[in-house]
């Protein structure tokens, strides 16, 4: 099988990756959101000066929304594994048959490259959507959770990037072969 | 049950705890008084009233709320791939 048929036959798994992935993140994503609008302006100000068997009120209700939405994202976790996955294999492929080859170890790069850059872009979302509840927990609480947030996205995303370079490396090698051949 | 009162159904059970949360926070000062005078009256006490009251309307809005989403995009899915068929 040539590189450009394999590339068409992986861009369709993509596509039905995506037609199955897509509408189950679009309700979880939708549901959370949704959630946390209501708990943000609806009943956090209503529970304000309220406390439940000695637990202030507004910490009860961050602490329900909080389970309720990770419940949420844990479900569509897999999900956008697979999305990530399949994008990340079309890409190699469409990068490939470009060149008219494409090796396993560059479709890997491809995955570790993608899932770093998504997984970052996700909990940075999550975190801004979060930080408000995890100050009514403890000030503390939401620094401590950015401190690690931090740490966790620079190795992912030099890993990403060590990723990335390692193609990016045989595009300028290859250009620069190019070049050489150019000026013989 | 058909789909389309189905999503009527979830919608007006969604939107009737939220109406009421979006009033006690408009007239906050008012419905505690009231809440506060219906628990003497029943002679239980509104500490426990108040925020069993929250809590719940928080539930009811959240579960009824994400039923209303999931049957919305559901039905939108299944149209298309009813098209899709055609």
């Amino acid at each position: 099988m040539s590189v450009s048929e394999k590339a068409r036959e992986v861009y369709l798994e993509a596509v039905r990756e995506i037609r199955d992935s897509v509408p189950k993140i679009i309700i979880n994503i939708g549901i959370a959101v949704l959630i946390w609008a209501f708990t943000k302006y609806v009943f956090v100000p209503i529970s304000i000066g309220y406390q439940f068997m000695n637990i202030p009120l507004p910490q009860l209700i961050s602490l329900v929304m909080l389970a309720a939405v990770a419940i949420l994202v844990l479900g569509i976790i897999k999900e956008v594994f697979d999305i990530v996955d399949a994008l990340a294999a079309y890409c190699a492929y469409e990068l490939g048959a470009r060149k008219g080859e494409v090796s396993e170890e560059e479709i890997s790069n491809y995955k570790v490259g993608f899932r770093g850059f998504i997984y970052v872009i996700i909990v940075a979302l999550l975190f801004l959507l979060f930080k408000d509840f995890l100050d009514v927990f403890h000030p503390v609480l939401s620094a401590l959770v950015l401190l690690i947030v931090v740490i966790w996205s620079v190795l992912v995303l030099l890993r990403s990037g060590k990723a990335f370079s390692k193609i990016v490396e045989e595009y300028a090698a290859e250009w620069a072969k190019k070049l050489e051949e150019k000026a013989q | 049950m058909s789909l389309k009162s189905k999503i009527f159904i979830y919608f007006i059970l969604s939107l009737i705890p939220l109406s009421i949360a979006l009033i006690m926070l408009k007239y906050r000062n008012l419905c505690m008084k009231y809440i506060t005078a219906l628990s003497d009256y029943l002679g239980i006490a509104s500490d426990y009233i108040v925020p069993l009251i929250v809590i719940t309307l928080f539930l009811l809005t959240i579960i009824f709320s994400a039923l209303l989403i999931r049957t919305i995009v559901n039905t939108l899915l299944s149209q298309q791939e009813k098209k899709g068929e055609k």
